[in-house]
């Protein structure tokens, strides 16, 4: 009986260790791809496109929903997000400036994005100060 | 006599022929191609070309000019780099034989040279993006170094006027290289920087000794 529960215990502590180390050797800074934009409004938009300029992704909807997401271009330096409905169109657009840069041997090189800002052509009024980003997200807040 | 004996008796007349003293008492002028660097092998494509132009003394010093072209290729370096390096070196060494006594094959010099290696290093980054293209990013370096190199060899003669040189080459790179781009990983000439695992502030290093073995083909095509 304790021989088995002495079995156990050693089971869930390198099962444990197992995943802590593979978390570990995961981690790495930078982008390896194209980030995801996250857009949340404050009231539901009845959107029935929404897509990035230039990109091939070019999703259809049919119901209502606060929050929206589109790829974000690492090919230029902005993207600009259009948003398609019966009533007409809005636009968003993003700025950021990329830096390409060599992390470390074991993650090699990443792309970093940074200074990001809401710039014109973009139909919203209500827009935020700042744009939060996180490795592969990014959000924006419209208080409309 | 028996077979054995006859076997044993013509192995040693051979041996005491090839081991016998000989005459090296000439001013001897040779062309040298060095063979492995031609086809560099921890490399995916490319070339490295050095001829060389060697001259032995009478008193058995050598004295060792090179010249070396290289463009060189190799897929995914640090992760995700597609490198590339370009350039040409100049070698100039100075040899001497390691032993009292001249004979066929016990041709063993030691040699002391110095390098100049000035080669740019060419990084091309592809960072997929699946809906709008791939971000293509490239990254240049061009680093000016002089090397010091201690070389021991030896030199088997084929013919009268063919011989092989094998070498030993250790090198110390003197110049600190510019590694802003990424760490410097290869120096036409010298070899391998082997890179260090990062550090903990993520500074990367290299290592300025690096070492390798060369067979260089030799053309005796004068002699005084």
């Amino acid at each position: 009986m304790k021989y088995k529960l002495f079995k156990g215990c050693l089971s869930v502590i390198f099962i444990s260790c197992l995943f802590f180390y593979t978390g570990c050797i995961d981690e790495c800074d930078g982008q390896e791809g194209e980030p995801t934009l996250y857009i949340s409004f404050a009231t539901e938009k009845r959107y029935t496109r929404v897509y990035g300029v230039g990109g091939k992704e070019k999703d259809t909807y049919d119901y209502p929903s606060t929050q929206w997401h589109v790829p974000v271009s690492i090919k230029d330096d902005s993207t600009i997000v259009v948003f398609e409905s019966s009533t007409g169109n809005d636009t968003l657009t993003i700025r950021y400036s990329r830096t390409v840069k060599m992390e470390s041997q074991r993650c090699g090189f990443r792309l970093f994005l940074d200074d990001f800002e809401i710039t014109e052509p973009t139909t919203f009024t209500r827009l935020p100060d700042e744009v939060s980003y996180y490795t592969n997200e990014l959000y924006v807040y419209i208080d409309e | 006599m028996n077979k054995r004996s006859w076997v044993y008796t013509t192995l040693l007349l051979l041996l005491a022929t090839l081991t016998q003293a000989q005459t090296y008492d000439t001013h001897r002028l040779y062309f040298g191609l060095d063979l492995l660097r031609t086809f560099p092998l921890v490399f995916e494509r490319g070339y490295v070309f050095e001829p060389s132009i060697i001259y032995k003394t009478n008193t058995h010093t050598t004295f060792d000019v090179a010249v070396g072209f290289n463009d060189i290729r190799k897929d995914e370096l640090y992760g995700n780099m597609d490198y590339a390096n370009t350039g040409r070196y100049y070698r100039v060494g100075v040899g001497q034989f390691l032993f009292k006594e001249r004979k066929k094959f016990n041709d063993f010099n030691l040699q002391f040279g110095l390098i100049y290696s000035d080669f740019t290093e060419k990084g091309t980054i592809v960072i997929e993006g699946d809906n709008y293209g791939d971000l293509v990013d490239i990254k240049k370096q061009r680093n000016q170094l002089f090397v010091l190199e201690l070389q021991p060899n030896y030199t088997l003669p084929i013919s009268d006027r063919i011989s092989v040189n094998f070498q030993v080459r250790i090198n110390y790179v003197v110049s600190t290289p510019k590694e802003d781009q990424f760490p410097l990983y290869y120096v036409p000439g010298a070899g391998m920087m082997q890179v260090f695992e990062d550090n903990d502030e993520g500074v990367h290093n290299s290592n300025r000794i690096t070492e390798g073995i060369s067979i260089r083909l030799l053309y005796k095509f004068l002699e005084l």
